[in-house]
């Protein structure tokens, strides 16, 4: 009997020990984790829309919404039951909208994959893609993983929204975006996600100087354009 | 077995992976690059340093029955506490090898050298031993690594080695799943091949 109490007194001790250990360290390393995490988002931020300062957070709801998790601001709830569509509001330094950044959820190979996209605006007054990131992959090493090179994602580079809404697919699926060899998944992922948010994001704002309010029920809707042409005739 | 034995065994001898076939879950997975092999094999050596000898200290107190899960909880903390300090302290590392590190805790290499050595030998010699296993299984990761990373992509550690024609349409099925168990196979068989003829001649 005492042989089989000390079996489990050992084991608790060691358990114990090992759980001491670890909770001491993570609360160490966290918030130094977090903070990393912050440095990378802004980093990221900076590449996809240089020359951005301030940025202001805006949702609106996507179909059958459900409330989501405010602790993920940034990214687009990715089943199709529909949530909030969370994008920041870029300015720069003197105020004014420069543009919008989003964060792309889709759904690859072995992970959920996150893409930062910074969208700004084109001369015509559609929306462009600027540039793009990805902040999280668990693909396939050698292969998927593979998208994360500067290669690739320079393929995003300056996309009008005309192509986001048409073209912007796979080369697999018919559009312009070449694949990454032997992952086609992943490159449809990103894409998806990509052209998705593109195509929740509000039109550009008619006058630089007063900002349009967010029309949140129909933001794919370019009433921009429409409003000028009445000015013109 | 003389301390330098200890060391060296790893490397060909009982090389955890050719010889042994311990581990192969992860030595499959992550040798579609050298880069990939190298810090999977490293971030695995540091782990089984690590428990051998926190396994050869405690192995005194531990009694048999319950020796594994010991182990398990003594190498679960350890790679635990490696992914936690490398995520805070080394962030750009650990974007490349997170993935990886909790797959050591399932790596039976590990907890194979725990129980076959470290909970029999003194700590000087379950530190060799750790260090050796570890550096004999990088060395097959990278092994497979330059192999597979060659052949699917023309390019070692990045860099363009293979010329541009291959480079455009590689031998993509080395990266692939089935290309890991190809490499592997025939790896095998050239060591099995090799030992058997020394064997003949002795």
């Amino acid at each position: 009997m005492m042989y089989y109490l000390k079996l489990a007194f050992v084991l608790l001790v060691i358990a114990g020990l090992a759980s001491a250990t670890l909770a001491y360290l993570n609360g160490k390393t966290q918030p130094i984790i977090e903070a990393n995490k912050k440095l990378a988002e802004l980093a990221a931020r900076e590449k996809v829309l240089p020359g951005a300062s301030a940025f202001e957070r805006d949702s609106l709801a996507v179909e059958g919404a459900q409330v989501s998790d405010s602790l993920e601001p940034l990214r687009l709830q990715d089943d199709s039951g529909g949530g909030m569509f969370f994008y920041y509001r870029a300015y720069d330094k003197d105020h004014n909208l420069v543009g919008y950044i989003f964060t792309a959820l889709g759904k690859g190979y072995s992970s959920t994959i996150q893409t930062m996209c910074g969208v700004v605006f084109a001369d015509d007054g559609a929306l462009e893609l600027n540039a793009i990131e990805i902040l999280y992959q668990g693909e396939t090493p050698g292969l998927g993983a593979n998208a994360v090179n500067d290669k690739f994602l320079g393929r995003f580079n300056g996309l009008s929204q005309l192509l986001t809404t048409s073209r912007l697919y796979v080369d697999k699926d018919g559009g312009d975006i070449t694949s990454i060899t032997g992952a086609t998944i992943t490159t449809r992922a990103i894409v998806n996600s990509i052209r998705e948010g593109m195509n929740h994001l509000p039109a550009p704002p008619v006058s630089e100087e007063t900002p349009e309010p967010i029309i949140e029920s129909a933001p794919v809707e370019p009433i921009a354009p429409v409003v000028l042409e009445e000015e013109a005739a | 077995m003389t301390l330098l034995q200890d060391f060296t065994k790893g490397f060909i001898k009982e090389n955890p992976v050719f010889i042994m076939a311990l581990g192969l879950c992860p030595v499959l997975a992550v040798t579609t690059s050298v880069e990939n092999a190298i810090g999977m094999g490293l971030a695995a050596t540091f782990v089984l340093v690590g428990s051998n000898f926190m396994i050869s200290l405690i192995k005194k107190l531990i009694p048999a029955k319950v020796r594994i899960p010991c182990y398990i909880v003594v190498i679960a903390s350890f790679v635990t506490v490696v992914d936690m300090s490398m995520n805070a302290f080394l962030p750009d590392l650990h974007k490349n090898l997170g993935l990886f590190i909790p797959l050591i805790v399932v790596n039976c290499v590990i907890l194979g050298r725990a129980e076959a050595f470290a909970n029999r030998n003194n700590l000087i010699r379950s530190i060799l031993d750790g260090f050796g296993m570890g550096l004999g299984f990088t060395l097959a990761l990278v092994v497979l690594g330059v192999i597979r990373e060659l052949l699917g992509v023309g390019t070692l550690l990045g860099y363009n080695i293979l010329p541009l024609g291959f480079r455009e349409s590689p031998m993509l099925v080395a990266i692939l799943a089935p290309g890991a168990f190809i490499t592997m196979g025939l790896l095998m068989g050239l060591l099995n091949m090799r030992r058997k003829t020394t064997q003949g001649a002795e």
